[in-house]
């Protein structure tokens, strides 16, 4: 069966009114669960699977994927209105999204993010429908050496992140990497730095510190200042809550390379979201003719960041699809689901269950539909919560924090952690040392670790193994090329920085 | 006033949410037999997991209980998170766990751990998940004995693919190269499907895993399987040699093993009214086709078998584990 075949069988065994009906629960729900930090799409889909297991598997599944993607919507809404990241994926949007709110601004941001993530989300799945066989290719010749050069890369982008000191931005960097060594070292079995903690074993959890680091610092930093006054301008106009057609042309160019950006790191099992939506938020910068803006409260800062969050999701569902290889937590779930339906997720799982396959797929087509037109209009009503005194909000703020934290493994010891982080976003602010260069590094650590000793120990500790496959060597020349003009384009910078420090 | 009430409004719509969810996932159950809850200490979609909703949807299925018994999952700290759940909970009659040798080895390698799978109650060995060893389709090895014999030419340059060092496979490979005098490497991933995509790339030669990791692989002839490991033959793949046809010899190699047992000190009548359920339910059809999909043989061992099986797995990971120097609870 071809892929318009493919995809025409599916649309119609999908428009069903049982289908249609959950695929809309499905959506409501991701957007409800991705708006509050914490309880994401594996936990929710996992309370819902007894119930699902009922249904007939291409109902189940729809849902299931509705939830998924449905939460890639909701997850800006708190990064933007709150600085709160509900996914590691919202951080990069916190950036220039929190700042947009500060300015009034909000309305105009969750717009764009919501059309962003529909335009890049409905990239995405055509990428899955057309290039699934070719994409997972490429999936599977990623291997140790690839990955390390992807990081390596990777990491050099997150200094990019750190604005005007670059200084500052290492050491957010060295901190996030150090922190995410904590924890059971899957080579040795040995445990790192954890204080003989159990809790600790498993590693930091990422919600505790992503959300301490950001909410937490952030209310902390603003009790100081004790004003009555009230925190955000919102514009009362209708018309100005929502972004403007100039707003929306001059992000085009963003959604659209942040659709293509994510489905591409998609596909890559274990990458996933949170790399896609920085690297699209690096080039949308470098492509920017108002680069300037960013970190400042740029439009195009927000859509790429979350265009490519939501294209993700089709590019994730290659692997899974074509494979049976999740590529992230959401992706594990759902593959556990498949195996109680009987279907065994594998590569003849398109020739075997075309059936079931290409009407999630359409699904997929018509809930970013469903999404959009679900999203846009509760973006007045959330934007205008901000008017809310800082009073009520920090409290808010607080308590969302806490009960988000709290839900993710039902363990005080993260509030714990909350707290800890909370006091170190507070002194990071203090010194002006970026947080989000920290969060990133936090997360590409562990993959970048466990890259590069795969590789030295295929290659017996030879280094050469980076240059002589081509996917890797091609990346480490971008990064090498990338550290000649960082080096280059900022050097005054950076050796002023050196001589205040000497001085 | 009105903003704020509609912010209180969202917070009350999150906590209710949040709320919801708690309850969802600790389950009331309810049902004529009372609330049975059944920890798993994977997340959800993990194999342990997975195997877990299986198991109570042939019993709910074919009648044997008469409610779906909800699963907790507690992921923290490797299976000590869901240990502790259950110890907590003492005397509780309706509190099963699906146990895996990780919580045997777990509470091993933690210092001072309050926690031990003896002081579970055990109700019975459901079934053993015997380890295959896969290559690459295009591989030139066709058993086992063909790669070890490569091996010995060539020490220490042919890869296994694996999980961490403590996981059953790194132990198994312990074994085996003291057993055959062979070395080779091994390289840790932290899932499956990255330890098959180094297979599919001949990053690696052979992985070993559970007929289910690989069968779907296996049917798409990417993946060929070499071996499975003890002197069982597996019903999902009947034409594979098992490494004692082989000639080798693995009497001492960890079993990876699906058991149920209960809360410490779960009375005796809700201990015989589960091992009765469980003998049911290995009886069924349903349950023929699971372990054959899943690659599993039953075994049903009950009571002083059951006891002694355990016995002799902790003595054997135990072993090992010192052996790495990463036995700490001594």
């Amino acid at each position: 069966m071809n892929a318009l075949e493919g995809l025409l069988h599916g649309l119609e065994s999908a428009i069903t009114p049982t289908n249609l009906l959950w695929l809309i629960v499905g959506c409501l729900l991701g957007t409800l669960v991705g708006i509050l930090p914490g309880l994401g799409p594996p936990a929710t889909i996992a309370i819902l699977l007894p119930l699902a297991t009922g249904f007939n598997p291409a109902t189940g599944l729809i849902m299931m994927a509705g939830i998924y993607y449905g939460a890639k919507y909701g997850g800006s809404t708190t990064s933007i209105l709150l600085n709160i990241p509900g996914e590691s994926s919202s951080v990069v949007t916190c950036i220039d999204g929190y700042e947009m709110a500060k300015q009034g601004r909000a309305g105009k941001a969750l717009g764009i993010a919501a059309i962003g993530s529909f335009v890049a989300g409905t990239l995405g799945v055509i990428g899955l429908t057309f290039l699934a066989p070719l994409a997972a290719d490429v999936a599977v010749n990623f291997g140790p050496p690839e990955y390390s050069a992807l990081m390596v890369f990777a990491l050099l982008l997150v200094i990019m992140l750190a604005g005007d000191s670059m200084l500052k931005g290492f050491i957010a960097m060295f901190i996030g990497l150090f922190l995410s060594t904590i924890g059971t070292d899957l080579f040795s079995g040995a445990q790192r730095f954890t204080g003989d903690q159990i809790e600790l074993a498993g590693g930091i959890e990422f919600i505790a510190l992503s959300v301490g680091i950001f909410a937490v610092g952030e209310v902390l930093i603003n009790i100081e200042d004790k004003t009555e006054k009230q925190l955000f301008k919102v514009p009362s106009k209708m018309r100005e809550l929502l972004p403007s057609r100039q707003d929306i042309k001059k992000s085009t160019p963003a959604m659209l390379q942040g659709g293509i950006v994510g489905f591409l790191i998609g596909i890559l099992p274990g990458a996933g979201s949170t790399v896609a939506s920085f690297v699209s938020y690096i080039i949308a910068k470098k492509m920017s003719k108002t680069p300037e803006e960013f970190g400042k409260g740029s439009i195009e800062g927000v859509a790429a960041p979350e265009a490519a969050n939501n294209s993700e999701t089709g590019g994730a569902m290659v692997p899974l699809l074509t494979m049976g290889i999740p590529g992230s937590g959401t992706g594990a779930v759902l593959l556990g689901a498949l195996v109680l339906y009987g279907l065994n997720p594998g590569p003849l799982l398109f020739h075997e269950h075309a059936d079931v396959v290409w009407p999630i797929i359409a699904s997929m087509y018509l809930g970013n539909i469903a999404l959009l037109v679900m999203n846009l209009p509760m973006v007045p009503f959330f934007a205008k919560l901000l008017n809310t005194p800082y009073k009520v909000l920090y409290p808010a703020i607080l308590l969302i924090s806490v009960v988000g934290v709290y839900s993710v493994n039902f363990s005080i010891f993260d509030v714990g952690m909350l707290v800890v982080f909370g006091l170190l976003g507070y002194v990071m602010r203090k010194l002006d040392i970026p947080p989000a260069p920290l969060v990133l590094a936090f997360v590409l650590g562990p993959i970048a670790e466990n890259a590069i000793r795969q590789s030295l120990l295929l290659s017996n500790n030879s280094p050469i193994i980076y240059l002589q496959r081509p996917i890797s060597a091609t990346l480490i020349g971008l990064a090498v090329v990338l550290l000649v003009v960082l080096a280059f384009g900022r050097g005054r910078k950076v050796r002023e920085q050196v001589v205040e420090i000497d001085a | 006033m009105f903003r704020i009430r509609q912010l209180f409004t969202v917070v009350i719509a999150v906590l209710s949410l949040v709320a919801l969810a708690a309850c969802g996932s600790s389950g009331g159950g309810g049902g004529k037999s009372g609330p049975v809850e059944v920890v798993t200490h994977n997340a959800v979609g993990g194999g342990s997991d997975v195997f877990t909703r299986q198991m109570i949807k042939v019993m709910y299925e074919n009648k044997i209980i008469d409610t779906n018994w909800p699963v907790r999952n507690v992921p923290a700290g490797d299976s000590i998170g869901a240990m502790s759940y259950m110890i907590d909970k003492k005397g509780n009659a309706g509190l099963l766990a699906q146990v895996t040798p990780t919580w045997l080895a777990t509470p091993m390698t933690v210092a001072n751990a309050k926690v031990s799978l003896a002081q579970l109650t055990p109700i019975s060995l459901v079934a053993t998940e015997p380890q295959v060893i896969v290559t690459n389709a295009k591989s030139p090895f066709n058993t086992f004995a063909d790669f070890v014999a490569e091996a010995k030419k060539t020490p220490d340059t042919l890869v296994q693919a694996g999980g961490s060092s403590t996981a059953n496979d790194a132990l198994t490979r312990l074994v085996l190269q003291d057993g055959l005098g062979a070395k080779w490497k091994f390289l840790s991933f932290e899932d499956t499907g990255s330890r098959i995509t180094a297979l599919l790339r001949n990053d690696a030669n052979i992985m070993l895993g559970s007929a289910s990791d690989v069968s779907e692989q296996v049917k798409a002839g990417q993946l060929k399987v070499i071996a499975v490991i003890g002197n069982q033959k597996l019903e999902t793949f009947p034409d594979v040699t098992t490494t004692q046809e082989q000639g080798i010899d693995t009497s001492k190699v960890p079993v990876q093993f699906r058991a149920v047992m209960g809360a410490p000190d779960m009375p005796a009548d809700a201990v015989q009214k589960y091992q009765d359920d469980l003998s049911k339910m290995v009886e069924t059809e349903d349950w023929k086709n699971l372990i054959k999909e899943d690659g599993l043989v039953t075994q049903n061992l009950q009571d002083d078998k059951f006891s002694a099986y355990l016995k002799e797995q902790t003595d054997i990971v135990g072993g090992l584990l010192q052996g790495l120097g990463l036995r700490k609870d001594q």
